[in-house]
């Protein structure tokens, strides 16, 4: 509780999507705990963790929402993906089921998540080279052609997961400051408003230099 | 093979077998046989050739008289499934598909007799004449060969042996007599086959020819039948349905001149709806860090303003603003770069909304204003009345007025301050009075909260003082009250009357207590003892003035004169008195020992300063305190003393209720029977006593009782009361997977972080039930805890949204599970 690291330019909801068991939980508690748990039991509802980083000076937090790839296990959808900008689309690349159902997941971001929404392909559990089921190439070729970012992580050993969050929040980041030149400074925070333009630390006049 | 080409150079029709012949087995006679037995042949394979086609017309007839039947059925369905909201149509098709049902059976009955018989009739023939012939050759063939061995046996006899040769002869003599017979059996075969083969043959044919007619003379006859009863009213209704058709043509032909000459610079027609005051696509900016624009469909009706998606039929439209009253409409801000935006602006957020041109942003702020200023006026005057209605009313005062903005600003901010902030929004901070609900309003029925309310008797009067149409309701004490009373009932303060109004504030849970109440079952209550005569204070009435009106109310609910019979009355407060001394020093050593490190604490001391003590008023809510700071030093340190403490202060707590009263209220609890857990509390039962080691809520939010949860949180109950277990209300509801009621206990900020006697929050518990929904609830809860902003938290509309999202879903299904159970023991109670 009260952990007052509210000093931040920008908040972000970034959330985490993929079939159960390719490494969500852990993705999630490697990047925002440097944590990762090998007999993670399956995530019941939603779980949050917070972390905050510097993109071009700017301190941006990131809220991550992490919920059960299993049905059953779900509670919401709809507020799940509400004022979400970005999201990482998990599969683990020693099942290709998990890769196949990339499809169905697309699908669900298009139902229910803004159309801006960045999205992340991540090919987790890189570490299982001898497991290996989806070849990378493939992969890439596909994040191209849905335009998705592509990478592939372990949460085990570390590789990649602080990149892969590094990169969406800088892309978020992009996406947002770009928009947002000249329109809405008076910072209303738009009631749910998942970006707030930092609380009066510093007014957000800088934003544009990279427009 | 040979057979049958030597019988292609006979005649058509064999020559008659002489007899003479036959006995002398001549070769005339042989060539005769033989060309009568590929005369048959021939006769044979032809008739097989005919069984086969008639065994094919047999299948293809079934084929036909089964497709048939098939379409038949299909023109019924077809006529169940779109025609059945035309009476005309619907006779029709009846007549129709009867005649297809009359045709289907002429058919089969056609096909049965006539088919079958000829096959039947034509292999019987084959079976019976030809096998015969066949046979009897078979046997002639034998004897022929008997007769050849016979013979060259007799020849070969040489003559030295005379009585060989006598043998022989005899041998040869029977031989050729049974020779001789079995050949005349065989022409007789023959020559009775070729006679019965005329007129069978030619009879077998005729069936078929007979059935045909009778067929097509049986289908006249019905047909005549029916065309004189039937074809005409059908060609009439085809007539009938053809020139409609035609104007119907005609008029769509006109349809173009619909579409408006501006498109997109006015609404484009009435609103179907009544309640609706305007509709029409407009985009929303979202409120997201990408600010997208998304067009939605919106409608102002009543007070809200609702949005709804383009492609989804069956998707409830979203509630934008709950109450337009409270809102502002302006022009958008000039950094919106976009043409034709207003916007509509809330004390805690604001919305930019774009119309499709500047005239349509023109109709929409107009709109807006209209029922802005319908709302406001509605306050003073009669509000019932359809939006429409008083928008036209007050279209004059909208223009007149040359700033309508800053007319609508002052007077809302004016009239809204006067509603009091929910009373839990001054226990728990992080709820912002607008966060209040507006979830699950009973979604079974169609009607408002207000007409609700409104159809239970009593309610059309005021519960106090009788006056007509009264729109203001207490929400704990559960009766509907005139402006005037209500004004009473508010300077009771909030631990004695909750007031709302039925038309401007939101009703969630709390419409389940006053549908469950209403004043007639309260009244009943409160004025059980009510003397016949002289009743002092004197009750009011319609033009009672306010302090015969305050006298009368104060009576009835604060001293609870008419509740209790008189003698009872007495006793009761004197040992009130002292236990309030009692609990004053109780609650001082309580405090010392108080563990300030949970948020518990806080709550119980906001518990404190919102209920001041006042001498005058016997049952006032801090009764209750003494039992909650006893268990909470037992959550504290945890010890067996401490639970001797509590035992000590258990039965003292109760010992001036009527010994059965905590079952009453126990059993109350459990299905969920308000007017008696309000008749227990009328009659001093201390909601926040702890028997046989619980509490009223705790029994109520276990048995997943909504409206008992509620009235016992409206009336005093403390929310996070630990029972012996040291479990919160919220424990218990995690623990049964009571989603409604974890929600409730949620909006109500119970805090979800207390750790029962193993050690356990309510987020374990439900972790181990896997409740994902009410996981969920509690980490959504968590994570705006932990931004800790009290203004503007980011967290707030998203908590808002997933309580609302889960509360409803809960609900449905809590309705599915009780309509499916009924649906059952309605089956049973058929069985």
């Amino acid at each position: 509780m009260g952990s007052r690291d509210d000093e931040y330019d920008y908040l972000f909801k970034v959330v985490l999507i993929g079939d159960s068991g390719v490494g969500k939980s852990n993705l999630l508690s490697r990047f925002t705990r440097n944590e990762f748990n090998l007999e993670s039991k399956s995530t019941i509802g939603v779980e949050f963790a917070t972390r905050s980083i510097s993109v071009e000076g700017k301190t941006v937090k990131a809220q991550i929402w992490d919920t059960a790839g299993q049905e059953r296990y779900r509670a919401i959808t709809s507020a799940y993906y509400r004022g979400a900008v970005g999201a990482l689309l998990v599969y683990d690349i020693a099942k290709h089921v998990t890769y196949e159902n990339v499809e169905r997941w697309l699908k669900e971001l298009r139902d229910h998540a803004d159309q801006n929404i960045v999205i992340m392909l991540v090919g987790n559990k890189s570490d299982l080279r001898h497991l290996r089921a989806v070849p990378t190439d493939e992969a890439k070729i596909y994040a191209e052609r849905n335009q998705l970012s592509f990478i592939e992580t372990s949460a085990l050993d570390s590789t990649n997961v602080e990149a892969a969050f590094t990169n969406i929040l800088t892309e978020i980041y992009k996406s947002v400051s770009n928009k947002h030149v000249g329109s809405d400074r008076q910072g209303y925070g738009g009631g749910s408003g998942t970006i707030i333009p930092a609380p009066p630390t510093e007014p957000p006049k800088k934003q544009c230099c990279n427009s | 093979m040979t057979v049958s080409n030597s019988g292609l150079a006979m005649p058509a029709m064999p020559p008659k077998i002489d007899f003479s012949e036959a006995i002398q087995d001549s070769p005339r006679f042989r060539t005769a046989v033989l060309q009568h037995s590929a005369y048959f042949n021939r006769l044979e394979n032809r008739l097989n050739e005919m069984l086969r086609h008639i065994t094919a017309l047999i299948d293809y007839s079934k084929n036909y008289v089964n497709t048939f039947y098939k379409l038949t059925v299909s023109v019924n369905q077809l006529c169940e499934e779109s025609f059945s909201d035309n009476p005309v149509a619907t006779a029709s098709f009846q007549a129709l598909s009867e005649a297809y049902a009359h045709t289907v059976s002429l058919f089969r009955t056609y096909y049965d007799h006539s088919n079958v018989v000829l096959y039947t009739k034509l292999s019987n023939f084959i079976k019976n004449e030809l096998a015969k012939v066949t046979e009897s050759r078979a046997h002639f063939d034998n004897m022929s060969q008997s007769m050849d061995e016979a013979l060259a046996k007799n020849a070969s006899i040489s003559r030295q042996k005379p009585v060989d040769a006598a043998d022989g002869r005899n041998a040869l003599t029977a031989v050729g007599a049974c020779f001789a017979h079995t050949t005349l059996d065989y022409v007789a075969h023959i020559n009775i086959a070729h006679a019965h083969k005329d007129h069978m043959i030619l009879d077998a044919l005729w069936t078929l020819v007979r059935e045909s007619s009778a067929f097509f003379s049986k289908g006249h006859a019905t047909f005549d039948e029916w065309t004189a009863s039937d074809n005409g009213s059908v060609a009439d209704t085809i007539q009938t349905f053809g020139a409609k058709s035609k104007l119907i043509e005609r008029k769509m032909q006109d349809v173009h001149s619909l579409v408006p000459k501006e498109m997109f610079q006015h609404p484009s027609g009435m609103p179907i709806d009544p309640d609706v005051m305007m509709e029409g696509y407009l985009y929303k900016r979202s409120s997201n860090a990408f600010k997208t624009w998304n067009r939605r469909w919106f409608q102002i009706k009543d007070k809200q303003l609702l949005y709804s998606h383009r492609s989804n039929d069956s998707e409830l439209p979203t509630v934008m603003e709950e109450n337009l009253r409270i809102c502002l409409v302006r022009p958008a801000p000039s950094n919106v770069d976009r043409v034709g935006c207003f916007e509509l602006v809330t004390p805690t957020r604001h919305h930019i909304l774009q119309a499709d041109s500047e005239s349509l942003c023109n109709d929409w702020m107009r709109a807006l204003q209209r029922t802005i200023l319908a709302l406001h006026e509605g306050d003073t005057n009669d509000v019932s009345v359809s939006p429409r209605n008083k928008t036209t009313g007050s279209n004059t005062t909208t223009n007149s007025t040359p700033s309508a903005a800053d007319f609508d600003i002052t007077k809302g901010r004016s009239v809204s301050d006067p509603v009091p902030n929910s009373e839990f929004a001054s226990s728990s901070p992080s709820l912002t009075p607008s966060t209040t609900l507006s979830s699950s309003a009973p979604s079974a029925s169609t009607l408002t909260p207000f007409e609700q309310i409104r159809r239970i008797a009593g309610n059309e009067l005021c519960a106090d003082c009788g006056t007509r149409d009264p729109k203001w309701v207490s929400i704990n004490l559960g009766v509907i009250l005139c402006i005037e009373c209500s004004g009473v009932h508010r300077s009771l303060g909030v631990q004695m009357s909750k007031v709302r109004s039925m038309t401007m504030d939101s009703l969630d849970n709390e419409l389940h207590v006053i549908l469950a109440l209403g004043n007639v079952k309260v009244n009943e209550i409160f004025l059980e003892h009510l003397p016949a005569t002289d009743v002092i204070p004197p009750p009011a009435h319609q033009n009672s003035t306010r302090p015969v009106r305050e006298a009368w109310i104060k009576a009835k609910y604060v001293e609870r004169r008419f509740a209790v019979a008189e003698d009872e009355r007495a006793r009761s407060s004197a040992t009130n008195r002292q236990e309030h001394l009692k609990q004053k020093v109780n609650v001082g050593g309580a405090g010392m020992s108080m563990n300030k490190s949970s948020s518990y604490a806080d709550v119980q001391e906001a518990d404190l300063n919102s209920y001041p003590h006042n001498d005058a008023d016997p049952w006032s809510a801090d009764v209750s305190i003494p039992i909650t700071p006893a268990s909470k030093r037992i959550s504290a340190c945890g010890s067996e003393t401490a639970l001797d403490t509590l035992s000590i202060a258990g039965p003292a707590s109760s010992s001036h209720q009527i010994p059965n009263e905590w079952d009453v209220v126990k059993s109350a609890c459990e299905s969920g029977d308000i007017p008696r857990l309000l008749r227990a509390h009328a009659h001093g039962f201390d909601l926040n006593s702890l028997h046989s080691g619980t509490t009223a809520l705790h029994i109520a939010t276990k048995h997943g009782q909504t409206a008992a949860v509620e009235f016992l949180l409206q009336n005093g109950a403390k929310i996070n009361m630990l029972d012996e277990k040291l479990n919160t209300a919220m424990h218990l509801a995690a623990q049964e997977g009571h989603t409604l009621q974890v929600c409730q206990l949620v909006k109500r900020g119970a805090d979800n972080n207390l750790a029962n006697v193993d050690s356990k929050t309510p987020l374990d518990i439900a972790m181990e039930g896997t409740h994902a929904d009410i996981v969920t609830l509690f980490r959504v809860t968590k994570m705006r805890n932990e931004f800790n902003a009290d203004f503007n938290n980011p967290m707030d509309e998203t908590v808002e949204v997933v309580i609302s999202d889960i509360a409803r879903r809960a609900a449905d299904e809590k309705e599915q599970q009780k309509s499916k159970l009924s649906s059952l023991s309605n089956e049973h109670e058929n069985q």
